[in-house]
């Protein structure tokens, strides 16, 4: 089976061709730590941005420094590694949109390497000058326009609270698509995708600051989801759909 | 959505010397909210390769948890982690060995949870130190890895029979068990590979209340060109775990009587636990009980006991020394004198014929009762030390404001609804009753004017600023419940706490246990600690922040 030994690097010379045309709008996130994350910057500005840290490697390097992005700037990679099949699992089904045995790609919640480790982060909050920071789940554009996106955590016992599911939210733990945690932390979860190709998930941060009161920023971030070999082709045309956007990044001291 | 309408009030004035101020990289801390991390770091140690590793408990300032910027490490021998109420889970049906259906389960959780530590590990180490391994066989690596082992699993708690195990919830169900002593600790309790710049994060369960001593080794082969190259290099590391005892008696219990001060006039020993309390720091929950075949609806027995030993958990109890009369000393026939009672009803005190002296109540509600032992020896008969027990009629130990307005509003005949939740102070003393009934373990009554009981300031304690017990029934640090911060400020203007929504760092303004004993129940004795520069003059003030999901 030489020839499928061998596809992991001639997808390689695919994908780098890709982040060649596109370098100069998305960069495309494959692996190590970032967070999704709001941040209040020049005292006003409540931002929902893409901090990602040292070592992440983006467009095939590795920051030497963390670095933030827009939600435009930026492309989440899901490799096709990540793809399983979903098990006979009666919270699962309902809540992925992913019935038995139907491919689901998995962004996973536990740290692993090669894969970027998405987290969802209020760090950047002085914490003691916040509410809760509610993250809200908007217009949801899938590749077919009928696949579905989701997020959620084990239990601890084997089980799952699911946050986000555009299957059927009132299975989420509050019941409506939201996800609310303290300020000044972050966390993992696992975000599954039903379909390969380019997802556009629009998320909503709002939160109440002590003086400035409520604050909220809505942003689209974009995830890749990487297909079956076969696939490839049309991936190209998907994203084009970065072009035109400007790069922002800000160094940390 | 949070209710921004804390209750603030009492802002004071306290004078901080210059001793307050100091605080050492190792200053004794607990830990039971907030992110941390088993941090493990190893530097390259030309000769002696084990000399290279550290282990720690780090947290990180600048919140990039994936270099070395702001890393603050604890020694891991001198900071214990704390399971919060918010941890205890019972179990639905039978779990990995940890307990069945019904049982008490404490699990730190691998996710960031409301109310709950955040417990992960880290790795920092260079590339290219150590080989790779792949079930422990090796190979030069340009990256390499290091294997975690658990070792040791001790302490009282498991002395009497807990389990601890870590795992990982799965993406798409099911757990994977990393380490678990339900089925001993063999080959099977190791993480390998760890890689060698890694954050991540695992539960963490702990099956009884008290203390685990965990150990762990860290270990990995040095690269073929490193110096001591091709040689194996590991290091062992002991931490602290604690899950909080219900700080509950019910029904009866041993009350162990000494005449002195030390290490307590008395303490509380729930039969078959392995603990032992001060009183100050237990509720006793009255029972119904049948006694000379007449029933009382609230009645609490105790077994008068002079000649104890020292339980392996103590709450509120310091050292190792039993609370015993000394030799020669006896109970008298009336062993108990009581000095004072207050609550809504009256105490008898009944005796069986097992000679247990059974406390009996007339109505419910919550009643001190103050007491000291009566003891002769062949010469005279003299007194012990006074203290009080907090007795639970009719209530258990989660009561609410209603219960306690309610109480006492029978106590001193007020009309009801005179004591209210809402900031009102009743007696007029500034201190409101919702916060007297927080502090309630200090002794405040919110019908008379008692501020002289506010915690302030204690020269005794240098390197704290005011020791006070939070109640984890009426305050479980979590965002469900009421809670009641102690605040510090040296301008007025920025308050610095700890709570849920804000721990700050543990080597800054931080607040941690002052428990006197070695173990810790649901009332615990608190402290802020104050900040490395801190100045000479500071304000403190509570502040109530009311339940967000109200």
């Amino acid at each position: 089976m030489k020839s499928n030994k061998n596809h992991p690097h001639i997808l390689l010379g695919i994908m780098s061709a890709f982040i060649a045309a596109n370098s100069a709008q998305a960069a495309l996130w494959t692996a190590g730590h970032g967070d999704l994350g709001v941040a209040l910057e020049d005292g006003t500005d409540f931002h929902f941005h893409a901090h990602l840290h040292t070592g992440a490697i983006v467009d095939g390097v590795a920051l030497t420094e963390d670095e933030e992005y827009d939600a435009g700037d930026i492309i989440i990679n899901v490799p096709e590694s990540l793809k399983a099949s979903m098990p006979n699992n009666t919270t699962l089904i309902p809540a992925t949109g992913a019935a038995e045995g139907e491919d689901i790609w998995i962004l996973p919640q536990s740290n692993t390497v090669g894969i970027p480790f998405v987290g969802i982060a209020s760090e950047e909050l002085e914490a003691s000058d916040w509410s809760s920071i509610t993250f809200t789940l908007g217009t949801v554009t899938s590749p077919s326009g009928s696949g579905d996106f989701s997020l959620w955590q084990g239990d601890g016992f084997g089980g799952f609270n699911f946050y986000f599911s555009t299957a059927d939210a009132s299975l989420t733990e509050n019941g409506n698509n939201t996800l609310i945690v303290g300020a000044g932390g972050h966390d993992h979860h696992n975000f599954g995708f039903t379909e390969a190709g380019t997802w556009l998930i629009e998320l909503t941060a709002s939160a109440t600051h002590d003086t400035l009161g409520l604050m909220s920023d809505t942003q689209t971030f974009t995830f890749n989801v990487v297909p079956e070999p076969s696939s490839y082709a049309a991936l190209a045309g998907l994203l084009a759909l970065a072009c035109g956007i400007t790069r922002r990044r800000t160094h940390r001291a | 959505m949070k209710q921004v309408n804390h209750i603030l009030y009492l802002t004071r004035l306290a004078w901080l010397t210059t001793v307050l101020t100091t605080a050492t990289g190792t200053a004794t801390t607990d830990l039971q909210l907030g992110h941390f991390e088993v941090q493990i770091d190893y530097a390259l140690s030309p000769g002696d390769p084990d000399a290279g590793w550290t282990f720690s408990i780090s947290y990180d300032e600048s919140n990039d948890f994936s270099t070395t910027d702001g890393v603050v490490r604890l020694d891991p021998a001198t900071t214990t982690i704390v399971a919060t109420p918010e941890t205890k889970h019972t179990l639905s049906s039978s779990f990995q060995g940890l307990g069945d259906a019904g049982d008490s389960l404490w699990v730190l959780p691998q996710a960031h949870l409301e109310g709950q530590i955040f417990f992960g590990w880290r790795t920092i180490i260079p590339a290219g130190i150590f080989q790779k391994s792949v079930n422990g066989f090796f190979t030069p690596d340009g990256q390499g890895n290091i294997i975690i082992e658990l070792v040791e699993v001790a302490g009282p708690a498991v002395a009497a029979g807990a389990k601890f195990a870590m795992w990982e919830s799965k993406s798409v169900g099911g757990v994977e068990m990393h380490f678990n002593t339900a089925d001993g600790i063999d080959d099977n309790d190791r993480l390998e590979p760890v890689p060698i710049g890694t954050h991540t994060h695992y539960n963490y369960g702990l099956t009884e209340p008290g203390n685990y001593e965990v150990t762990f080794r860290a270990s990995a082969r040095l690269n073929t060109w490193q110096s001591d190259g091709n040689t194996d290099t590991s290091s062992t590391s002991t931490f602290h775990f604690s899950v909080p005892f219900s700080s509950v008696a019910t029904g009866n219990a041993e009350l162990r009587l000494s005449l002195d001060d030390t290490p307590g006039p008395a303490s509380i020993h729930p039969d078959g636990e392995n603990v032992e309390y001060a009183p100050g720091q237990v509720s006793l929950v009255t029972q119904a009980t049948e006694i000379g075949e007449i029933l009382y609806p609230y009645a609490f027995g105790f077994d008068l006991v002079t000649d104890s030993s020292a339980e392996p958990h103590r709450v509120g109890l310091a050292g190792t020394q039993a609370v015993s009369f000394p030799a020669g000393a006896s109970l008298t026939s009336s062993p108990l004198t009581i000095l004072k009672v207050s609550g809504p009803g009256d105490l008898q005190i009944v005796s069986d014929s097992e000679h247990r002296r059974h406390f009996v109540f007339s109505a419910p509600g919550i009643y001190r009762v103050q007491v000291c032992a009566v003891a002769n020896d062949a010469e005279d008969t003299f007194q012990g030390p006074d203290f009080e027990l907090i007795f639970l009629a009719g209530l258990e130990a989660d009561y609410d404001f209603a219960d306690y307005a309610d109480s006492f509003e029978r106590s001193h005949g007020l009309a009801s609804g005179s004591l209210k939740d809402d900031g009102s102070d009743y007696d007029g003393d500034g201190v409101p009753d919702l916060v007297e009934y927080q502090l309630f373990w200090e002794g405040f009554d919110p019908a008379i004017a008692d501020a002289e009981k506010l915690p302030l300031p204690d020269p005794s304690e240098p390197e704290q600023l005011v020791v006070f017990h939070r109640d984890t029934y009426k305050d479980q640090i979590n965002r469900n419940k009421e809670n009641i911060v102690l605040e510090y400020s040296s301008d007025l203007t920025n308050w610095f706490g700890w709570s849920d929504d804000w721990t700050g760092y543990p080597l800054d303004q931080y607040e941690v246990s002052a428990e006197a004993g070695n173990a810790y129940g649901r009332i615990q004795r608190r402290a802020l600690r104050l900040p490395t520069e801190a100045p000479e003059r500071a304000f403190i003030r509570w502040r109530m922040d009311p339940s967000e999901t109200k």
